[in-house]
């Protein structure tokens, strides 16, 4: 299922890209912490109050965000910026996988080789969960610095889940690319309607859901109804089954990519 | 298992649009089988349903005696293939390329291997270790053709190999053919140009809107397609035209003025006792181009 040579070879590829990525976030991350207020709790209901309810509900509360630096944390980075970062990431490493072969014209001599093509599609998204995996960690660092530098406490087990959660929610938004440029084999048309789509999700679940009713029903059908850093950043109590669930959004568009693309003609 | 390639009715649309249609082709082992056509002719498009890159529409498919709708991937590893418009990876050397393409195809390449794909890259002298963006297009197909036979495959898919490359090149690439055939393997490639198939062929298919037209074997004089005559004889011409009955092998006649033009493909000493007892001004022999034979075999198979 998994081939060594092309997992080793897309780590090689995409190395510089992603260097750059993770040390950049690791920066921002370091910088947003750095940035918390400390406001007493009167100050911060007040800010807290003069926000409308759908920018509470779309960007966090600022009530316990500006006085608590874990929640902070939530506000400023791991509610949207984290996500978008490795989002979009992922999103760019997986249109390499097929809209970069089919555009580049590589992709007829790769599936002349003696490889399934639902092993080609695992392999690379494996590469990409390394990846994503890799580029998480400065920006963890760089947010253990900045609590460390305000004087917070740095959980450790609060920090690997928030990232454990991003990187999942990432590797989902990966099969999703991969699952569209099956059909739009096209870069960056394809990693931008991957990305639209789930800002659009995002939308959904923190504030449409809240509005309408009627969806309640269907909110586990997004994958942002299962990434609550707030619960471990703020209520300490994470739920290790959102990161299977996440896990399993990834693992649902990579199976249906692959067995979409198994039955396909390769346009060259 | 003498019969590396075999097609039944194989059919491809592309949607409504015709790709090729009922195409039935059998390559055998150890021959150059050569695919010729016209621009939009259907090479690609035979030459991409035997990789599987292509669903057909219909038609069957058998690779080194297999059926390719099962264990398709195990067939592979016998199969070299370079595609007529293919891309490699810019930001790696030729070298790193090649070595990654091993891998995939190989696995783990045998010493045989690694020795052929050296041998190939002495053959071929580009500088490998420069990286493949700064390639020039002649660089990539050089590239393209030490991959599709480095792992010493016995069955080699070609789409157009020789474009792109200078003479030199061209003649190596020839050599190539000779000795990949000298071990067993057989050739399967397209081209547009005739005197290239002619000379590196031992039989030709040649197809024409989607449809295989007929498939020849060489001739003992190596002229597959026969000759472009013109005689200029302002005095004999009607006459010489109106005895051409005489002779076998004549197609397309047509009297110019004063020249007679034909395409012969019968014998040429019989042709040259015919013109003896006539008063002629100039003659010219050529090898016709693509076009001339092509019509000649589409009218000829039309009429069938
Ligand atoms: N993706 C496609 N969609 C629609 N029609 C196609 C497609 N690819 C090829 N065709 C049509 O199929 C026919 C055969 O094309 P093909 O590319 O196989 O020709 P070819 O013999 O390789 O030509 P060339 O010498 O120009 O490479 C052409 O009429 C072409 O227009
Ligand atoms: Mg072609």
């Amino acid at each position: 299922m998994f081939n060594t040579a092309l997992i080793r070879m897309f780590l090689l590829r995409h190395t510089k890209l992603v260097a750059i990525v993770a040390a950049a976030a690791g920066l921002l991350c370091l910088f947003l912490t750095l940035l918390f207020p400390n406001m007493p709790d009167d100050e911060a209901g007040v800010v807290s109050a003069s926000w409308p309810p759908i920018v509470r509900d779309l960007f966090g509360d600022p009530l316990l965000g500006f006085s608590d630096i874990h929640a902070w944390l939530h506000l400023q980075i791991f509610n949207i910026t984290f996500w978008a970062i490795y989002g979009v990431l992922a999103a760019i490493l997986a249109a390499g996988i097929i809209a970069r072969e089919i555009e580049c014209k590589t992709m007829d001599i790769l599936l002349s080789c003696p490889i399934r093509r639902r092993d080609v599609l695992a392999s690379e998204l494996a590469a990409i969960l390394i990846l994503l995996v890799l580029a998480v960690l400065p920006a963890l660092a760089g947010c253990a610095a900045g609590l460390a530098a305000m004087g917070g406490e740095i959980r450790l087990g609060t920090l690997v889940m928030v990232g454990a959660e991003g990187v999942f929610l990432s590797f989902s938004l990966a099969s999703a690319t991969l699952l569209i440029s099956v059909f739009v084999p096209n870069q960056v048309l394809s990693a931008a309607l991957a990305v639209a789509a789930y800002g659009l999700m995002f939308f959904v679940d923190s504030v449409l859901v809240r509005l309408v009713s009627a969806l309640e029903p269907c909110a586990f059908l997004n994958p942002f109804h299962f990434y609550n850093p707030e619960a471990a950043l703020i209520r300490q109590a994470a739920r290790p089954g959102d990161l299977i669930a996440l896990f399993a959004f990834g693992a649902t568009g990579a199976v249906v990519a692959a067995l979409v693309f198994a039955r396909r003609d390769i346009r060259c | 298992m003498d019969k590396v390639i075999e097609t039944r009715g194989l059919t491809k649309y592309y949607g409504a649009a015709l790709g090729i249609r009922d195409v039935d082709l059998v390559v055998r082992q150890g021959e150059v089988f050569g695919f010729l056509g016209p621009n939009g002719a259907g090479k690609t498009t035979t030459i991409r349903l035997l990789l599987g890159l292509l669903r057909p529409t219909r038609g069957e498919i058998r690779l080194l005696g297999q059926d390719t709708r099962r264990r398709f991937q195990s067939l592979l590893r016998d199969i070299g293939y370079l595609p007529g418009d293919f891309g490699l990876y810019g930001d790696l050397t030729g070298a790193q390329y090649l070595e990654y393409l091993m891998r995939l195809r190989a696995g783990r390449p045998t010493p045989e291997q690694k020795a052929a794909m050296n041998r190939l890259m002495r053959r071929f002298e580009i500088d490998f270790a420069k990286k493949i963006h700064g390639y020039s297009k002649g660089m990539k197909q050089v590239v393209g053709i030490i991959q599709a036979f480095m792992h010493l495959p016995r069955l080699t898919i070609l789409d157009e190999p020789t474009s792109g490359l200078d003479p030199i090149m061209q003649e190596a690439f020839y050599e190539l053919l000779v000795e990949e055939t000298g071990r067993g393997a057989a050739i399967f490639f397209s081209s547009h140009i005739l005197r290239e198939v002619e000379r590196v062929c031992g039989r030709v298919g040649m197809i024409k809107e989607g449809r295989l037209l007929n498939v020849e074997a060489m001739n003992e004089r190596g002229a597959l397609l026969g000759k472009k005559i013109a005689v200029k004889a302002p005095r004999d011409a009607a006459a010489m035209f109106q005895r051409l009955s005489e002779l076998d092998g004549v197609h397309d006649a047509a009297l110019r003025g004063g020249t007679l033009e034909l395409l012969f493909t019968g014998d040429m000493r019989q042709f040259l006792r015919f013109l003896a007892p006539f008063e002629i001004q100039d003659f010219t022999c050529e090898p016709p181009n693509t076009e001339d034979v092509f019509l000649r075999l589409y009218r000829a198979d039309r009429d069938v």
